[in-house]
């Protein structure tokens, strides 16, 4: 058994620990390194991982899902989330995170669901988007200054470039709203 | 509309007039279509961008409840505690642990001498370190206040009614160090007023920054009721800021190096 596997997605929803430690064994690693790396401790990286595993696996159960992505990529990418989620919250946590056992912010953690469900939505449509518009969103939505832009794509002007980003942005939005799952999460 | 996407990215990087501002937020208000975009593209700059942000807050919300009636069930319950065991499992792996058992005592003597020369490898490191590396505690303080803990407001969903829009003019003369007319704008406001934990935060930063440290700090005590993180978290910074450092670790964890942030206790 392996996370690389298509179906283990599905085999993990079961809650059999011997599934769970697969998942240790192969992806924590990444994890810790990517945490204790980012201001975290050890504690925050266990913390951060029994989340993620909860947030799927939950999911999962509500709604059957399918991962484009190997789901070893899609795991890491729950856990940076959830971390970045943590290392911004206004709720100011220490280090000394609570055990998965005694978390009683259901609120808490079913929001840190649909804003990853928001975060699926929007990064499936932008790499919709021809290689130019995400490129040049992607540094927009980072607040990068027009004039960069313009350099950086060699625009003539930061009024073209202000187009450009205008009509990419539109077509993103229209991806978005065309989405059922846009009118399940745009009110949350 | 392009006029209107260069409004709400204005409005969104903070650029906006304080007349500009008034009329944006009362377009909110009224204007459901404009409303919508305004979200819409305020969700985009936080999941797309560099920060990624919490701020749902529809607790109400069906898909909200949904989760968090799955979250309490007995089922997840069970799945917490497997999860909680798979993790205790990982950890007392050979592989993974950091003290295993050795059979040999010879081999115990060994590791047992060259801990002890780590120990003071590193305790000699680290004095070396500190005696090096001078925290600047004005620099940390100025970092966590520009994180503007508690002041996030108008970026919150839910429904604008009049006190949120004087909560967002009053942000807006924060921001532009307006203070006094900070306090001026928010004076009607009382205990029963909608919003009043978001009133009290601004108020005590804004009597802060006019010097009143005093009345800041009776703020911040009742703040304590309503948000009491955000309350231990400002009286840090200012016990910290006035160079009060036994005060203010009573409420905040001060980082040991200059390249940490300062964490609430």
């Amino acid at each position: 058994m392996t996370s690389k596997q298509s179906n283990f997605l599905s085999i993990l929803s079961k809650g059999k620990e011997e599934d769970i430690l697969v998942l240790y064994e192969e992806v924590f690693p990444k994890v810790l390194h990517f945490i204790t790396t980012n201001n975290g401790h050890i504690s925050d990286a266990e913390d951060v991982f029994q989340k993620a595993l909860l947030q799927i696996i939950v999911r999962y159960r509500k709604e059957p899902f399918t991962i484009k992505a190997s789901f070893e990529n899609y795991f890491f990418t729950v856990c940076r989330n959830l971390w970045r989620r943590e290392l911004n919250s206004s709720k100011l946590k220490t280090h000394h995170l609570e055990t998965i056992e005694n978390i009683s912010n259901h609120d808490d953690s079913a929001f840190a669901m649909v804003e990853q469900e928001r975060y699926e939505l929007f990064h499936e449509k932008l790499a919709l988007l021809s290689e130019n518009c995400k490129n040049i969103l992607e540094l927009f939505f980072k607040k990068i200054p027009y004039s960069t832009i313009m350099q950086k794509f060699q625009y003539n002007s930061e009024n073209v470039v202000r187009q450009r980003i205008f009509k990419c942005k539109k077509r993103l939005v229209e991806l978005i709203k065309k989405d059922a799952r846009y009118n399940d999460l745009k009110d949350i | 509309m392009m006029e209107d996407d260069i409004l709400i990215e204005r409005y969104l990087k903070g650029t906006l007039s304080e007349q500009e501002e008034i009329d944006f937020l009362s377009r909110l208000n009224t204007d459901t279509s404009f409303k919508e975009q305004v979200q819409l593209e305020q969700q985009m700059f936080t999941v797309l961008g560099d920060t990624y942000w919490s701020f749902a807050s529809n607790h109400t919300h069906e898909k909200v409840e949904a989760y968090k009636k799955m979250l309490e069930s007995e089922e997840t319950s069970t799945l917490k505690s497997t999860i909680s065991n798979a993790n205790e499992t990982y950890k007392k792996t050979p592989q993974n642990q950091s003290n295993q058992p050795e059979s040999k005592r010879s081999i115990l003597h060994t590791k047992l001498i060259l801990r002890i020369a780590a120990v003071l490898i590193i305790f000699i490191s680290i004095l070396w370190f500190y005696s090096n590396d001078k925290v600047d505690y004005k620099a940390i303080a100025t970092k966590a206040w520009n994180k503007n803990i508690g002041l996030d407001f108008t970026v919150r969903n839910g429904t604008s009614n009049s006190t949120k829009v004087s909560l967002a003019n009053a942000l807006q003369f924060y921001n532009n160090k307006k203070y006094e007319q900070v306090i001026a704008s928010l004076k009607k406001y009382t205990t029963t007023s909608s919003h009043y934990k978001d009133i009290l935060v601004i108020r005590a930063v804004t009597h802060y920054k006019l010097g009143k440290t005093s009345i800041a700090l009776k703020t911040l005590d009742s703040l304590k009721t309503y948000a009491p993180d955000i309350a231990k978290w400002y009286k840090g910074l200012i016990h910290l800021e006035n160079n009060e450092l036994d005060k203010a670790s009573q409420y905040i964890q001060i980082p040991t190096k200059s390249n940490q942030d300062i964490k609430l206790k």
